[in-house]
């Protein structure tokens, strides 16, 4: 039977451990693997972070739903928002171009993309929304 | 909300330069804590302290923005004759490390000691040697 969860954060880089917390113990309960769940708890703080910095911004009144879904295959995550458009599924600036830049940003949506096994990108009547998938090994 | 901190120590030079300096970093690094870890390192530099062991043995988590910090300090502290390393990572931080190719960029050691052990006046990187621009198609 698949379990389903739900949690509504302020639009604050100060959730994101209450965040990975979550997501730890869904991924327990999905029967990941201890890697698996650390990636995905990874992959999620990324998409949340996201939200916040590039979507919510300087509005710490928003919110950000995360929203997961426990089934015999993994786990699967939503991470909706009301802020500024920003996909993370458009093409990022190449690692190594990034690297040899010495770029201090441009490492987030590289991790994200390897890190689960799948990621899509709505936007829709205002509403953002990335999901994120991570597959039992 | 993630606890992070950072504590300080010295270790003695191998060579008759200056002190290595130790920051070894406690908790979880995310892109809430950075600002945290981005001020201990900016106040080495300020104090003109160029040889740094960042020591991850009790670091739980990172997240992109700590990777952000890392990578802001490595070549400004290679300009003032000394460099940024990194010891004792956890496996689960090794892992995003390693993702990212972070280990093409710092010299990685298992323990600060061993880190403080390789700043020989002979052996500082040079000050600018970033990777070579991958071939263009």
């Amino acid at each position: 039977m698949p379990r389903a969860y739900t949690l509504r954060i302020a639009g604050q880089t100060s959730e994101l451990a209450r965040v990975r917390q979550h997501v730890k113990t869904w991924a327990e309960e999905a029967g990941l693997s201890a890697r698996a769940a650390r990636q995905i708890q990874t992959a999620v703080d990324e998409a949340v972070a996201n939200a916040i910095e590039h979507g919510i911004r300087d509005r710490p009144a928003e919110t950000v739903v995360i929203q997961a879904r426990a089934g015999r295959n993994g786990l699967s995550v939503t991470v909706r928002h009301r802020g500024d458009r920003f996909d993370p599924t458009e093409p990022p600036v190449p690692l190594a171009e990034v690297r040899r830049q010495r770029a201090v940003h441009g490492y987030g949506l590289h991790l994200l993309r390897a890190l689960v096994d799948e990621m899509g990108y709505t936007h829709s009547s205002g509403t953002n929304e990335v999901r994120l998938v991570k597959r039992k090994a | 909300m993630a606890s992070f901190s950072v504590s300080f120590r010295d270790l003695p030079p191998p060579d008759d330069g200056p002190a290595v300096h130790v920051l070894d970093l406690h908790g979880e690094l995310d892109a809430h804590t950075a600002p945290e870890f981005e001020n201990a390192l900016q106040a080495c530099v300020d104090q003109g302290k160029t040889r740094l062991v960042v020591a991850g043995e009790a670091l739980r988590y990172v997240s992109s923005a700590g990777l952000g910090v890392f990578m802001a300090f490595l070549e400004p502290v290679r300009q003032g004759g000394g460099d940024l390393k990194v010891a004792a990572l956890t496996e689960e931080v090794h892992e995003v490390f390693d993702l990212l190719g972070f280990p093409l960029l710092f010299d990685l050691a298992p323990t600060a000691e061993a880190a403080a052990a390789r700043f020989t006046e002979a052996d500082a990187p040079e000050a600018d040697t970033p990777e070579p621009a991958p071939p263009t198609a």
